[in-house]
């Protein structure tokens, strides 16, 4: 999916937490954004997923505004984003396996290739399926998000801080995962704090308080 | 359609099951009401006229109160994580999401209200099971018309960070009626024996029912979303 994001600011209070943001990002392109805590980072990555709306700007999907457009051109665009945020979206009396029976048969273009028993297994969630959420870890809850987010094979995955909280095998099952959509087009941005969390591939920018939105280079 | 529907009550029911103790206080607190009630007014000694008008108002103070009660509990639910963000964002649409609350919290409350209301009438001595159809029929439709405005409500305020003080204020000011009109019809079915489907309470309870669930088809799409 195609991104374009024009003069893009949100403000709290009288702070401003994005400011005049802008950049585009075409189909199957990767973005890794860095920044100190409090950048803006994460309220930018709400504002991509659709849960905040922006003070000023425009965000585009696919040429379409996911805040101005009519819900019914919207919605779909939005249903096809895969988010990690810092919320998880969970019901965190329900089990893992529960949510994510939920999202799936919520969620469009389920099929085979992303069973979610599939991706458990790879992001080593099989044995805690039956758990409420309530009762795991930080590093559980968050690969359960990794695998609601991926499992309804999005166009857009969104990512904040996208290996925090993951041991090594499931840093490296991620950083496969997230190369083989890349390559099969889907558009990925993450948000990251150090240089080691940058996406494969990526273009890199960084984002910080009172200074313009600026490219720094290529992740490897 | 059907599907995602099915799914989301699914959802409802097995967060009230997980919550057990959250529906069992309600519960609890309907049947000690009852019982305090029943009690005092053993020492005040009133006519059966009257103690038929305490059991009306008595009923639906409780009905009101557990209604509000678990509308917060539901809500916060959802809140906790965004879950309903999620959720809602995942189906791409939230009427379903919407119907889905609404049926799980009408029925808790039908339930709830047809318990309290044999406990109370059993330990006040008031005689209800030659009009228990139509008093039925009234806690079916009273749960219905409350769950659909308080979720649709609820909803609205859950976009707001005053969450917690723009609920109260948006939804009990429209209790009050609602509260008049189910007593006073409540009180028409013990002196008619019926629902009096010409009354001016009856007639409010459809209206204010049919416009809450007419609001959550125009509008809960972009209550939740906006």
């Amino acid at each position: 999916m195609k991104i374009s994001i024009q003069n893009l600011t949100k403000y709290f209070g009288p702070t401003s937490a994005v400011s005049d943001l802008s950049f585009a990002l075409d189909e199957g392109e990767s973005l890794t954004i860095s920044g100190q805590n409090g950048a803006g980072k994460t309220t930018l990555l709400r504002m991509l997923a659709g849960l905040l709306r922006p003070d000023e700007g425009v965000i585009q999907f696919n040429a379409v505004d996911i805040y101005r457009a009519p819900l019914a051109s919207r919605l779909p665009l939005l249903r096809r984003i895969g988010a990690v945020l810092p919320e998880t979206f969970f019901y965190r009396d329900l089990s893992i396996a529960e949510n994510l029976e939920l999202y799936a048969g919520l969620a469009p273009g389920m099929s085979e290739a992303q069973n979610p028993a599939q991706l458990a297994e790879r992001f080593g969630i099989t044995r805690h399926l039956k758990k409420p959420i309530r009762d795991l870890s930080q590093g559980l809850v968050r690969r359960a998000a990794i695998v609601r987010a991926l499992m309804s094979f999005p166009e857009v995955i969104l990512l904040d801080e996208p290996f925090a909280h993951l041991d090594e095998s499931s840093t490296t099952e991620l950083r496969g995962e997230l190369d083989s959509r890349s390559k099969n087009g889907v558009t990925i941005i993450a948000t990251v704090h150090n240089a080691e969390s940058i996406v494969a591939g990526s273009r890199i920018c960084t984002l910080q308080e009172q200074q313009p939105f600026a490219e720094v280079g290529h992740g490897r | 359609m059907a599907g995602k529907f099915t799914l989301l009550l699914t959802k409802e029911v097995r967060l009230f099951r997980r919550n057990s103790h959250v529906t069992a206080m309600f519960g609890g607190f309907s049947l000690l009401l009852s019982l305090v009630a029943a009690v005092s007014l053993r020492y005040v000694g009133i006519s059966s006229t009257q103690l038929e008008l305490v059991y009306v108002g008595a009923l639906w103070l409780i009905f009101l109160f557990c209604g509000v009660g678990l509308i917060q509990f539901l809500w916060q639910a959802e809140v906790d994580d965004s879950a309903y963000r999620g959720v809602t964002l995942a189906s791409g649409s939230d009427i379903e999401f919407l119907s889905a609350k609404i049926a799980a919290l009408s029925v808790a409350l039908f339930l709830l209200q047809s318990v309290t209301a044999t406990f109370l009438a059993v330990l006040l001595g008031v005689t209800i099971w030659g009009i228990a159809l139509p008093l039925l029929g009234l806690f079916a439709i009273a749960a219905i018309s409350f769950a659909s405005l308080g979720v649709l409500l609820a909803a609205l305020a859950a976009s707001s960070a005053e969450r917690s003080i723009l609920f109260p204020i948006l939804f009990y000011p429209l209790l009050i009626p609602f509260l008049w009109a189910l007593v006073s019809e409540c009180g028409g079915v013990f002196r008619l024996g019926a629902i009096d489907l010409g009354g001016i309470p009856f007639l409010f309870l459809v209206s204010f029912g049919v416009l809450s669930a007419a609001l959550v088809l125009l509008v809960g799409g972009s209550v939740v979303r906006d």
